[in-house]
């Protein structure tokens, strides 16, 4: 793979790279400094990337033990677990639930890191359980465990007990509809 | 199409691994009654509007802007073969 055709990857998979430390360690600057560090990092590392396998999965590799790797040296470090920054993420007025994406990206929050990452990693980025697994550097047994758990535990958190705790979104409202034999127009 | 569940793709990853991720079926077929859940059963729908809602809220954060210095850093990057 050309140092262009890399250059373009990273340049592609940059917003999902922001997104993922973003949700991972709950605050933009240091997630900013996250992807900075794991374009360097990649950049730098070119030699060790396999041609023809998975460019995203392996940003995706570097960047989360980075982070795990930043975890350990700054121990001592709380994270966003109040949720400042996502407190300043924006609602779409299509949301009116009672749960809403402020009240998720904090729940978010309070998972444990592995919880965390394997929920984002499968559930939001649309990761497969084996690259998931890959990238987390365990079995796939333990990626669909801890999705499990994550999911499991978001619903406690937000105290969701129906789906009717969350806001109508349309294509699932539609098709809950069609189930129940209502025609949703 | 497997398992009469639609194929759809999101960012690479299959509805159906979603669906066995969560031990739900997103999108039941409202002309298969064995994919409609009675009333009072657990509610799968649960975990396929906990996804939503989550996809929903990271793909907001996906679609912030990405800041200037992320990308001239990466536009900026010398080659590697320069560097030797």
């Amino acid at each position: 793979m050309s140092s262009q055709a890399v250059r373009q990857g990273l340049i592609s998979f940059l917003p999902n790279l922001r997104a993922f430390a973003i949700a991972l360690c709950g605050d933009a600057d240091r997630a900013d400094d996250l992807v900075q560090d794991t374009m360097l990092k990649a950049w730098n590392s070119l030699d060790t990337f396999e041609e023809g396998t998975n460019l995203r999965a392996w940003l995706f590799t570097i960047l989360r033990n980075t982070y795990f790797s930043e975890c350990r040296r700054r121990r001592r470090e709380v994270p966003d677990n109040d949720g400042e920054y996502v407190a300043q993420l924006c609602v779409p007025p299509s949301q009116h639930g009672r749960v809403d994406a402020q009240d998720l990206l904090k729940a978010l929050a309070r998972l444990t890191d592995d919880q965390r990452e394997a929920l984002i990693l499968v559930g939001a980025e649309g990761f497969a359980y084996e690259e998931a697994a890959t990238i987390c550097d365990c079995a796939v047994g333990t990626i669909k465990s801890r999705v499990n758990r994550a999911r499991n535990r978001l619903a406690d958190i937000l105290g969701v007990e129906a789906a009717q705790d969350f806001g109508p979104e349309p294509t699932t409202e539609a098709v809950l509809l069609r189930a129940s034999g209502t025609k949703a127009y | 199409m497997q398992s009469g569940k639609p194929s759809v793709q999101l960012l690479g990853s299959s509805m159906t691994d979603v669906n066995e991720a969560f031990d739900v079926d997103l999108a039941p077929q409202a002309t298969n009654d064995a994919n409609i859940k009675p009333l009072g059963e657990p509610v799968p729908e649960l975990a396929g509007h906990i996804i939503g809602q989550l996809r929903s809220a990271y793909d907001r954060l996906v679609d912030e802007p990405v800041p200037d210095h992320l990308l001239a850093l990466v536009a900026n990057l010398s080659d590697p073969e320069a560097k030797s």
